[in-house]
């Protein structure tokens, strides 16, 4: 983010409920608060090109990945083979980059005090935040899989015609889950980058912070749940319940489920898809009301 | 747009979103049951060549047609029990993933009788019906020519009709699955090699006793070799002096033909090139120690008698009548040893005579492969063929219909093939040296089943050993700087323990499914070692063990495997014993991240090889010595 960026995101707030609604600070509503402060975050990453750049690093990794790995010649479900332990580590990255600085821009440059002279509570401060940069964040994570998709829809696979084929289990249906899961992932782990970004006070511990979330959320947690498993307190019964602790392991999980195991057939179950999704619930809510707490008691 | 519009359209697109997405879950994903093709259309496997050409048209065969989850080509099984056997396979679920649609012949529509050989026999094809719906009638009458068959029909009347005549008991789908299978596949050809071998003994001891027979005549100067054959009592020897001899011979008694070739004399016939020049016709005749020359130079007899409602009729025509230094006809039990033939057509030509012995024979055929014919044809004749030698001619030996041929030991110097296999199946090809072919070292064609080929040799051909077929063992052979060393096109085979050295290519798999078990083999010095053009990922590996490829990178903690999966049709991995620098980009981490799940799908994947389990070092040292590399270079401790 440049500096021109960060200085046109005060904005926000202070400029344009004047501009736009004609009324002098009419005292808005939490719902006219909270969309006042997600146009504003939403207009931060329009200007912002390294996101751009971002998503489009994205979509060449993921193409590149697609056709190199013969994936994309061979269909949905190739494809999602490819990209998966690809995506467990760009689209945390992505997400990273989307949130880390979202609150602590708003700290550094002292508009949390402004904010406080405003009717506007941490929660809503929160709450638009992060829904203003989860647009964002959806587009980055959905603009290069849509790309990917429509390269294996249009990439023709070498056939011998003349024999009966059929599409096996093979489905658009099931990319499209991918897609959606995806975005889920990515909302997850922008969470928790908005919490880490509500929790520290400059730039040089906020990159340092952002880059330990990483750290914890691509490696951390699966490290715990793989000793926790081998060393025991976590009993065979209970591993596939103890998997959503870890946002990437829940999102591996039900991309194996709900994915790849649909074409693959039977074995034991990837993952339990209710688990998964209230883990990752959890780590969203979770992470918000830190988010929340921080900007709190952090002044 | 005011703010409350502006709030319900976001929220009535929020909604929308997330219903979709939503619902992306709760469809079934495209999974719906295909409908079933024609049989023609599908990747069919079970059957050889000679069974779906000399089948009568009305023989009904039960079949199966398969829509696997992760294969595209629908697949087709000749017989239940084939497909239940593939099933039974290891890792076939992993290959194919799992059938979402299975169909069966439907019998009920049809006037089904067994014929004398149990062969279902109809008035026409009754249709498909889904396998989960149908009655099995199993243990009847009812064969293939695989064995016992299993017949379906929609209705359980007509299933219970037909066990009234033919015996048997009416069943469902699961217990058919649960059935286990018995059917000889590639381990019964791998278990017979040594049995076929002592057999083979055997019918060569068998022959000792027509090299012992008395002499009874010894042909004088100035008479005929005919005259004395025709004057000597039956289970005597005629002697054959030194000195040249131009006539034609036919033996029609039990007699041995014998000259002086095994003690380093020299009793030439020479038939004046024309026609054969010796004709056998009698059970338990032998011709020894002889050489043979001025053999006519006619391929095919268009005039030959042949009975033209035989399906294999053309290739009689076409084979089976051509002039020969040595020419058996409806005699069994007839052997050919320690004779030197000079031919233009075929050195030996046996037909419709089992248990011959061709040893030590020499044959020196055409320069151009195109003028001559083979050195040794054997037509509906199986027999053995040993210790021999073979320059040039067109095939060195072809066999044509002789189940159960054994063509071991030989030299094999040019011509168009080596081994030329036609519609013969339990062939044993063992440790014969192959050189400086024209198309292809041993050539199977026809799609025959349990062809043993172990212990072979092969260099300098365009094609090394080029299979057909199923169910079949290809062993311990060496194949060095051919064009192609080795094919892997039939099915349902093991490939295991062959040295592929210093080839262009080292194997093409070409088999369209993926059934076959290749390991234990070794890579070296090929420009690329496997390659694949079509089907779907084949694993070359099986119990943890896979073959030896030169260049393959990783580090073993047991000595006997890389922790490292290797893909010879990979860009990079294909170039790891030949290029520097692919050593470190292989083991790029964006590379581990495609390859960790890459074994997921396999059956839909494009054509691609990988070995999960590459081996530390060549598993068969003494046979890479033969093919002059130094297996010391390529041990374990050597490359890590």
């Amino acid at each position: 983010m440049t500096d021109g960026d960060v200085a046109k995101e005060t904005e926000g707030v202070t400029g344009t409920e004047t501009t736009e609604t004609g009324h002098a600070y009419a005292t808005p509503g939490a719902r006219g608060l909270i969309s006042a402060i997600v146009r504003r975050e939403l207009r931060t990453v329009a200007r912002t090109r390294t996101f751009a750049l971002l998503t489009a690093a994205l979509a060449a990794i993921l193409l590149g990945i697609g056709w190199a790995g013969g994936g994309m010649e061979s269909g949905y479900v190739p494809t999602v083979v490819d990209v998966l332990t690809p995506l467990e580590v760009l689209v945390p990255i992505v997400a990273v980059v989307f949130g880390y600085r979202a609150i602590l821009g708003d700290r550094e440059r002292g508009e949390l005090e402004v904010f406080r002279t405003y009717p506007i509570s941490s929660w809503q401060l929160v709450l638009g935040t992060y829904l203003g940069r989860a647009i964002g964040v959806v587009l980055a994570v959905t603009v290069p899989l849509t790309l990917v998709f429509i390269g294996v829809v249009f990439t023709e696979t070498e056939r011998l015609r003349v024999y009966a084929t059929h599409a096996g289990a093979d489905s658009p249906v099931l990319f499209a889950r991918l897609i959606v899961l995806a975005v889920v992932f990515a909302l997850v782990v922008l969470a928790i980058a908005i919490a880490v970004s509500a929790l520290v006070s400059s730039a040089r511990t906020g990159l340092v912070a952002a880059a330990l979330a990483l750290l914890v959320v691509l490696f951390g947690l699966d490290l715990a749940i793989i000793y926790g498993f081998v060393a025991g307190p976590l009993g065979e019964g209970s591993l596939i319940y103890a998997l959503p602790l870890s946002p990437l392991s829940a999102f591996r999980g039900l991309v194996l489920e709900k994915v790849i195991v649909t074409a693959a057939g039977t074995g034991p179950r990837a993952a339990s898809p209710i688990a998964s999704l209230f883990g990752l619930a959890a780590w969203t809510i979770g992470s918000l009301v830190v988010a929340t707490l921080g900007v709190e008691h952090l002044e | 747009m005011n703010e409350r519009s502006q709030l319900v359209t976001i929220t009535l697109l929020a909604v929308v979103l997330v219903a979709g997405a939503v619902g992306l879950f709760l469809i079934d994903a495209g999974s719906s049951q295909p409908e079933p093709v024609r049989f023609d259309d599908t990747v069919t496997m079970g059957l050889t060549l000679e069974d779906e050409r000399a089948l009568p048209d009305d023989v009904d065969l039960p079949r199966v047609q398969v829509f696997y989850s992760q294969y595209e080509y629908v697949v087709g099984y000749y017989g239940i029990e084939a497909f239940t056997a593939t099933r039974a396979q290891d890792g076939h679920e992993q290959l194919f993933g799992y059938p979402l649609a299975l169909y069966v012949t439907d019998y009920s529509a049809t006037d089904l009788e067994l014929d004398e050989d149990g062969y279902p026999r109809t008035d026409g094809f009754g249709g498909w019906v889904d396998a989960t719906d149908a009655h099995f009638v199993v243990d009847s009458e009812a064969r293939t020519p695989a064995g016992e068959a299993t017949l379906s029909f929609a209705n359980r009347e007509d299933a219970d009709a037909f066990t009234a005549e033919y015996g048997g008991t009416v069943v469902d789908w699961e217990t058919v699955l649960e059935r286990p299978v018995t059917r000889d596949d590639a381990e019964t050809a791998r278990d017979r090699v040594d049995g076929q071998h002592a057999e083979a003994d055997q019918l060569v001891e068998s022959m000792v006793p027509l090299r012992d027979r008395p002499v009874s005549v010894t042909v004088d100067e100035g008479q005929t070799i005919q005259k004395a054959v025709d004057d000597a009592p039956d289970e005597t020897t005629v002697f054959v002096p030194n000195g040249t001899y131009e006539e034609r011979v036919v033996i029609d008694r039990p007699i041995t033909l014998a000259g002086p070739g095994a003690d380093g004399g020299n009793a030439t016939i020479d038939g004046g090139g024309n026609g054969s020049v010796i004709t056998v016709e009698h059970d338990d005749v032998a011709v020894v120690g002889l050489e043979v020359t001025g053999t006519g130079d006619t391929l095919t007899d268009r005039d030959a008698a042949i009975d033209a409602d035989e399906w294999d009729a053309n290739v009689e025509q076409g084979y089976g009548h051509g002039d020969a230094a040595v020419r058996v006809i409806n005699s069994s039990g007839v052997l050919v040893e320690d004779v030197t033939i000079e031919t233009r057509a075929n050195g030996i030509l046996v037909r419709d005579s089992p248990d011959n012995v061709v040893r030590n024979v020499t044959v020196y055929g055409s320069e151009e492969w195109i003028d001559g014919f083979m050195g040794v044809m054997t037509m509906r004749s199986p027999g053995v063929i040993e210790e021999s030698t073979f320059y040039g001619g067109r095939d060195n030996v072809y066999t044509h219909r002789s189940d159960g041929v054994v063509i071991r030991n030989n030299g094999m110097y040019g011509g168009r093939f080596g081994v030329h296999i036609m519609h013969a199946s339990d062939t044993l090809l063992a440790d014969n040296v192959v050189r400086e072919q024209e198309l292809a070292g041993l050539m199977v064609m026809t799609a025959p089943q349990r062809t043993a080929i172990v212990d072979n040799d092969v260099r300098h051909t365009p094609g090394g050993i080029r299979t057909s077929g199923s169910d079949s063992y290809v062993a311990r052979n060496v194949l060095a700087e051919n064009e192609l060393g080795l094919t892997t096109n039939a099915e349902t085979s093991i490939y295991e323990d062959n040295v592929i050295v210093d080839n262009e290519v080292g194997v093409r798999a070409a088999a369209l499914v993926p059934s076959n078990r290749v390991v234990g083999n070794t890579f070296i010095g090929n420009d690329v070692h496997a390659e694949t053009a079509i089907g779907s990922l084949r694993f070359w590996s099986y119990d943890d063990r896979g073959n030896y490829w030169e260049g393959a990178v990783g580090s073993s903690e047991d000595s006997v495997t890389l922790e490292r999966s290797y893909t010879p049709t990979d860009p990079v991995d294909r170039s790891l014993h030949r290029v520097d620098g692919t050593p470190t980009l292989t083991r790029a981490p964006v590379r581990d991240a495609i390859a960790g799940l890459q074994g997921t799908v396999p059956g839909m994947r494009g054509g691609s090889i990988v070995d999960q389990h590459p081996l530390c070092e060549p598993p068969q040292p003494e046979l890479l010595e033969a093919a002059g590399v130094d297996p010391d270079r390529y041990t374990c401790e050597a490359q890590t």
